[in-house]
């Protein structure tokens, strides 16, 4: 039951619609008097807040995706009920129904204030110098696919972009809940260090046959780049963009 | 640019208008008829993207360019049976052109009719929802799980593979049948050919642009199921307070609201609010009609049940469960089992697409 709570907890977050759904509801479920209005969202939505905690159907939930029981609470139309509920507020007293829009403004968060939100750069929803980068690297159209080690903070970006461009690890080594294999790769575990070891890296880059390094002006680097083999292509925004000569590129076959 | 225009008219005008006419029949007697038709041809779009991608993708690896044949020819198929059975059921009543005339007259008139105050709710309303299109257009929201779903959709449009590369490294990999079977990723690659746009445009800046407004047609369908079309000001109030909820229900990275602005162009998001929204009003109309044997609705049940499961692979069983309970108590309320014999009916897709991921999962 704890657990249940706790999904409940996390899903209301730093708000409290789901509370003031759960006064709405029990308010229709007295007031409302419409046969249909009380199956579909009223009687409809207690039976699945009820299933909701109940310890036994979270553990057939967690049979079939487990971490995901949340999702049981998309079922609920919250946001109907609210509204209809508050419209009938408004409907009794306007100055009532305002308050309830007030009310509804300042125990919510503005979405657009999240910090995973910023002004796009371009249409592609991808940062300019991702997109600069790839353009740089892009093999041309008699070549085969290459293969680019990226700091970690491009990674997302990268292959949104171009499926030309192939990268030894992806976002699974940057998310620490994915346990299997979060933090595996061995070019990653050099990458991620406070100050990168080319000494270590470059034979590595070898092995795992790429063609470009990109890197971060920011992060300290140890080592030589010439003796490494790795010749600065271009810069673009922060980033270096390294061309591992140890690495050839291969012309498509005919 | 042309097509880009061509395409874009094809996927989001002519097709959802054209295979929604095979569901006029069951709201010919609804004030508004065309929301409702647009809605139903969009969701049997995305059923019929489902059913096709799912057997292409098993049986070929490299079948984009199959699928972008199969789809469009039965879509164009479709959508000139829905304008053959439209003129066919309408040729003692009214033709296509007639039939928009008095709609345009419909929507006129009911300006007219409407006070100033209530004019107002309506532009508070319609700027909501024109806000948050605009700031789905202009501010990027970052999601990790872009880099799976997006990067499928630029896979299968640029290579041509289905779902046998690895989106994180571009390595070949089997068929991952939990993830590959909601297959909301290859129709955005599908859009991303027909419009030749790259399909990271499509999935962060063009969908968001049909998606929003689409789910705020649902929210619509709703708010006049409770309020009725009189002009009290209910209706557009409903949809203000809806608004708000929205752009204000960041409270947390689970709730619908989050998905709806922040990961409108993912799976999870579509059916957390277009596909369940859809289901709720669907379900209202065919709880209401109960007695009438309006069998097109429960076909579009059907349809709507396929398209929850190309969101997502928790959707059809979330689909099946809404619609169990609501059609349990709904048997109960109304006294009427047969009902919920008929909506169980409409959710053997589910039951087949749940078994086949278990088998081939």
């Amino acid at each position: 039951m704890a657990q249940i709570v706790s999904v409940f907890r996390q899903y209301c977050g730093s708000g409290f619609y789901p509370l003031i759904f759960i006064a709405a509801l029990i308010w229709l479920l007295v007031t409302e008097k419409r046969k249909i209005v009380r199956i579909v969202l009223v009687d409809a939505s207690l039976v699945i807040l009820i299933l909701f905690f109940l310890p036994p159907f979270k553990a057939l939930m967690d049979v079939l995706d487990e971490g995901t029981y949340y999702r049981i609470l998309w079922l609920l139309p919250m946001t109907v009920v609210i509204a209809y509920a508050g419209v009938r507020i408004f409907e009794k007293n306007r100055a009532a129904g305002c308050v309830v829009l007030l009310v509804l403004i300042l125990s919510g968060d503005y979405v657009y204030d999240n910090i995973n939100v910023t002004k796009a750069q371009n249409r592609y929803h991808i940062p300019n110098a991702v997109i600069a980068i790839c353009n740089e690297i892009m093999p041309a159209e008699d070549e085969e696919r290459v293969w680019a080690v990226f700091p970690e903070e491009l990674i997302y970006y990268v292959r949104q972009y171009s499926s030309e461009i192939q990268m030894p690890y992806g976002r699974e080594m940057l998310e620490p809940q994915w346990v299997w294999n979060w933090d595996t790769h061995p070019i990653y575990k050099v990458m991620r260090e406070d100050t990168i070891d080319l000494d270590a890296l470059a034979p590595l880059l070898n092995e795992y046959y790429c063609h470009y390094l990109i890197l971060n002006r920011g992060i300290p680097v140890k080592g030589d780049f010439e003796e490494n083999h790795l010749t600065l292509l271009t810069q673009i925004e922060a980033y270096d963009v390294y061309r591992n000569e140890s690495v050839e590129i291969f012309k498509k076959a005919e | 640019m042309i097509q880009k225009a061509l395409g874009f008219g094809f996927l989001f005008v002519i097709v959802p208008l054209c295979i929604g006419l095979l569901w006029n029949d069951s709201w010919k007697e609804e004030k508004n008829a065309v929301a409702r038709i647009y809605l139903s041809g969009f969701l049997t779009q995305f059923a019929v993207f489902q059913l096709i991608a799912v057997p292409v993708m098993i049986l070929l690896p490299r079948g984009m360019n199959d699928l972008v044949l199969l789809v469009s020819a039965v879509l164009i198929l479709l959508s000139a049976a829905g304008i053959a059975v439209y003129f066919w059921r309408n040729k003692k009543r009214k033709a296509l052109q007639s039939a928009l005339r008095e709609g345009i007259l419909k929507i006129r008139k009911q300006l007219d009719g409407m006070s100033w105050g209530m004019r107002l709710y309506w532009l508070i309303a319609f700027a909501m929802i024109g806000f948050q299109m605009y700031m789905s257009y202009d501010r990027a929201m970052f999601d990790g799980d872009d880099s799976y779903y997006v990067v499928q959709s630029v896979l299968a449009d640029q290579t041509g593979v289905l779902n046998r590369i690895r989106p994180y490294t571009g390595l070949s990999t089997a068929l991952d049948v939990r993830h590959a079977f909601a297959s909301l990723p290859l129709w955005e690659a599908y859009v991303a050919r027909m419009t030749g746009i790259h399909a990271a445009i499509v999935a962060h800046t063009l969908l968001p642009l049909v998606l929003i407004p689409l789910t705020y047609l649902c929210y619509y369908l709703i708010g006049e199921k409770l309020f009725g079309q009189e002009h009290t000001g209910k209706l557009p109030f409903f949809m203000i307070l809806v608004g708000v909820l929205q752009i204000w229900g960041n409270t947390s990275i689970y709730t619908n609201a989050t998905f709806f602005l922040m990961r409108t162009r993912q799976g999870k998001s579509v059916m957390a609010n277009l596909v369940l929204l859809a289901l709720l009003w669907l379900l209202w109309e065919i709880m209401e009609r109960y007695d009438q044997r309006k069998y097109g609705l429960f076909c579009l049940l059907v349809m709507t049940n396929i398209a929850a499961a190309m969101m997502t692979s928790m959707g059809a069983f979330l689909a099946a469960m809404f619609t169990g309970i609501a059609g349990f108590i709904a048997a109960l309320r109304l006294k009427c089992p047969s009902l919920l014999v008929q909506l169980c009916v409409c959710c053997i897709p589910n039951v087949i697409y749940l078994g086949l991921l278990v088998v081939m999962g």
